[in-house]
């Protein structure tokens, strides 16, 4: 009657199966771990992303062992933060702050936006919104906003939601310029009125290789033709596209080698407006050079009127010289000469005024007649001064597509001052918007989260002002100590 | 454990337990993870209690196996220890499902929560069979006995049959004549033969004693060379072995059954029917045999998966909290 102190067969299996499972578990986590099996596959929830993949195995490369990593975990609430966390990650990358104000208690931990383990492929820089407008959406302040873009709050990317783009809608600063003649051919407009009666050809254009260049652009061969240029005359990504290496003179300081593409290249009077306004006229005693001050102008004209006379009028330097004036009394001679040097220098300067700066700028008034200090024309040289946009990954689409008002149109003014020719948030939202349409007509689908435009660290100026400073880490790693994610303890 | 109607209010509070720890964990949950960039995980405040409560519940529920090896522990009837086991058991789903923030994890935490959705696939499929298989075998196995003793009732009942066949035939009992040698305990000591036998009455079923007194041999000893020769070989081999062995093969279905000893009365003489019909129901008796062993298995089989799986599952899961707490 002891049959029940013997284990049936079922119990038996039981224990054996119990044994067996428990030793695969053992034997896998044993072989997983410790003969090779890299760690994060084994412990994480994904592989580190390609920027990080050196640290695959190096867990303690970003991780402070017991020391919370997640600004959302129980741990980090312990030790009020993810303090040594983000010491590990600024070994590397030291990220200047929002803002140059933000408190300590203000900045979350690096792990509540980049978070890794996600994949080889996944970017650390793209974080849901929620990132952003779980401070954004209480931030929202009315009161600071015009009616046209106050929202009710900013809480994703779409009509009601976000406001429309301030920086842009501002006016385009403060220079006499016409998209719409210069898109013209010749630029003639209005062919009746006296300065545009000879329209602009290329043979107009006195530097030969500026001539080159503009017709080489046009695929023109033709001297005689009417000048008709494109957005790529003026609007390159590339100092090299502007084809400008087989000109004298070339302008390389302010064309760099090499560009990112993402913005255009700033536009500079020597390199896109010289050809047709060029500062040596005839008429003028001598020439000048942009960006002088009235001053040095002057000087510069009084210098080449002196020249003239006295090259003209050699007798003049046989003439005796008075002896030293007295207080407000200059010599006969002397008057003589300077009387005719300032007609002939404000005779260039209002000829300056009238056809040469002040074609394109307009003027500071002062107490002194001639001419006057020009205004800065402060032409943003990034539109976008909260926000990045890359050309080059717009490069497929016609520019006329966000641009349209640049294009010639009888209509329109001619001084763009009156409007910007930039996009609307409404040009963004054909396609950076949750997928719709039809197949035939299809509708949004290109990303349209925060981080798509806005970057976190000291916005789109990381490595300037406050991002100069901290954005360098404050030990430099040789590459043994680069590999093994800091420097040895 | 059977869950009926009738005792549906002892298990009413965990049903009441599991229905409000649920809704409360999600709402925890939701509460806390509303407004943030991604989805709580395991290490956010709310995902770690849940995961420590989990990890504490797992922990109990795999105690059961201990204390049912050791009944005399004084520590809840067997009845609580087992509904405790059931409805907390339920409740760990949610808890480890929001525990993880809806996300396999690495390896290893796949690993587990794979393990995890086996263990409880498991164990609702055995709590599904034991709603079902005991009223079954209530039913379908009215000659049950411990599963255990089924091979020594079996060679008991082939004993007594082969007791009755050689009474019956005059047959003498020898090495040769005998499928299975019976040890000297077993040896037959009275005039008398005993044999259990199911019997049904009415609406009552049931293995009863049958006492029967020899027969003489005065049946022609052709037909007793029948009776001998079906006993041992067909009757005798089913008895000891049922449905695994071949020569019996005949006597798996009670149809077939039914028409092999109807075909074995034809060819005996009348004071032989008695035999053949002992033989008959000790033929189905074994049959029921055959299916609690099946049922048995059903009944059991599951925790060939259920009980490894949580050992294992156990075994990992503290690895899971020394890298989680490493490297949270």
């Amino acid at each position: 009657m002891d049959y029940f102190k013997s284990p049936n067969r079922w119990e038996r299996g039981k224990w054996i199966a119990t044994v067996a499972a428990i030793g695969t578990a053992v034997i896998w986590w044993t072989f997983g771990t410790l003969l090779g099996k890299p760690k994060s596959e084994f412990y994480a929830p994904g592989k580190l992303t390609s920027v990080h993949q050196t640290w695959e195995n190096q867990c303690s490369a970003c991780h402070a062992g017991l020391h919370a990593i997640r600004d959302d975990s129980l741990g980090s609430r312990w030790e009020g933060g993810t303090l040594d966390a983000d010491d590990k990650c600024q070994t590397c990358h030291r990220g200047p702050p929002h803002f140059a104000k933000q408190s300590a208690a203000e900045s979350p931990g690096c792990s509540s936006c980049h978070q890794d383990h996600r994949g080889v492929q996944a970017s650390l820089l793209k974080m849901d919104d929620a990132a952003c407008t779980r401070c954004h959406h209480p931030l929202h302040r009315p009161a600071e906003r015009n009616a046209e873009t106050t929202k009710p709050a900013i809480t994703r990317f779409d009509a009601t939601h976000h406001p429309e783009f301030q920086s842009t809608s501002q006016a385009p600063g403060r220079l006499k310029f016409s998209h719409s003649i210069h898109m013209l051919a010749g630029f003639m407009q209005n062919p009746g009125k006296e300065w545009e009666k000879k329209p602009w050809t290329y043979a107009r254009i006195d530097d030969r290789g500026q001539r080159t260049r503009y017709m080489a652009a046009a695929g023109q061969k033709d001297e005689n033709a009417l000048v008709q240029l494109q957005c790529s005359s003026c609007h390159q990504l590339d100092g090299s596209d502007f084809g400008t290496s087989r000109m004298t003179g070339t302008p390389a300081a302010i064309l760099p080698p090499q560009q990112s593409g993402s913005h255009m290249l700033p536009i500079t009077f020597e390199n896109q407006c010289q050809a047709c306004h060029a500062l040596d006229r005839p008429n003028l005693p001598a020439a000048i050079q942009h960006r002088q001050t009235p001053a040095e102008i002057r000087l510069a004209l009084y210098r080449g009127a002196a020249h003239d006379y006295l090259h003209n009028s050699p007798d003049l330097l046989e003439q005796v010289m008075a002896p030293m004036p007295l207080p407000n009394h200059r010599p006969p001679i002397s008057r003589t000469v300077s009387t005719a040097l300032d007609e002939r220098v404000a005779a260039a300067e209002i000829s300056l005024s009238q056809d040469v700066c002040g074609k394109c700028h307009y003027f500071q008034p002062t107490q002194r007649p001639g001419l006057w200090p020009v205004v800065p024309p402060q032409l943003p040289q990034v539109w976008f001064q909260h926000a990045k946009f890359d050309h080059r990954a717009h490069r497929a689409v016609d520019c006329r597509q966000c641009h349209e008002g640049a294009y010639s149109d009888p209509s329109r003014a001619f001084d763009d001052r009156k409007s910007s020719y930039m996009p609307k948030m409404a040009t963004c939202l054909q396609c950076h918007a949750p997928p719709s349409g039809k197949e035939d007509k299809p509708s949004g689908g290109a990303r349209f989260d925060c981080a798509e435009c806005h970057r976190y660290h000291n916005g789109e100026n990381r490595m300037a002002g406050v991002g100069a400073q901290i954005e360098s880490p404050a030990h430099k790693l040789n590459v043994g100590e680069f590999q093994r994610g800091g420097p040895q303890d | 454990m059977l869950i009926r109607r009738q005792e549906l209010s002892s298990h009413l509070g965990w049903i009441v337990l599991l229905v409000a720890g649920t809704v409360t964990i999600a709402g925890v949950y939701c509460a806390y993870g509303m407004g943030r960039p991604r989805l709580p995980g395991g290490s956010s405040p709310p995902g770690m209690v849940f995961g420590i409560l989990g990890s504490a519940i797992m922990l109990f529920e795999f105690f059961l196996w201990p204390r049912k090896k050791v009944r005399t522990w004084r520590i809840g009837s067997a009845k609580l220890w087992m509904r405790a086991h059931i409805w907390l058991g339920f409740l760990t789903v949610p808890l480890i499902v929001f525990h993880s923030g809806f996300s396999m994890g690495g390896q290893l935490s796949s690993v587990l929560m794979v393990l995890f959705g086996i263990v409880i696939a498991s164990g609702l499929f055995g709590l599904f069979l034991q709603q079902i298989l005991p009223r079954l075998m209530l039913e379908h196995v009215p000659a049950e006995t411990i599963y255990s003793q089924i091979d020594h009732v079996s060679r008991q009942n082939y004993w007594d049959a082969e007791d009755l066949v050689a009474a019956t035939s005059g047959m003498v009992i020898d090495a040769s004549h005998t499928l299975q040698a019976r040890p000297v305990a077993e040896a037959r000591t009275s005039d008398y033969i005993v044999v259990g036998a199911q019997r049904t009455e009415g609406n009552v079923r049931g293995k009863v004693l049958q006492t029967q007194v020899p027969t003489s041999t005065s049946v022609p000893s052709e037909a007793l060379n029948v009776l001998n020769d079906s006993f041992l070989g067909t009757v005798g081999h089913f008895l000891l072995h049922g449905r695994r062995c071949r020569e019996g093969a005949e006597l798996k279905s009670p149809l077939a059954a039914a028409a092999y000893f109807d075909n074995l009365r034809l060819m005996l003489p009348q004071s032989a029917h008695e035999t053949v019909e002992t033989l008959k129901s000790l033929c189905e008796q074994r049959r029921q045999f055959d299916l609690q062993c099946r049922m048995h298995g059903w009944l059991h089989g599951w925790l060939l998966v259920h009980v490894p799986l949580s050992a294992a599952l156990i075994g990992l899961m503290f690895v899971h909290i020394l890298v989680a707490l490493k490297y949270w």
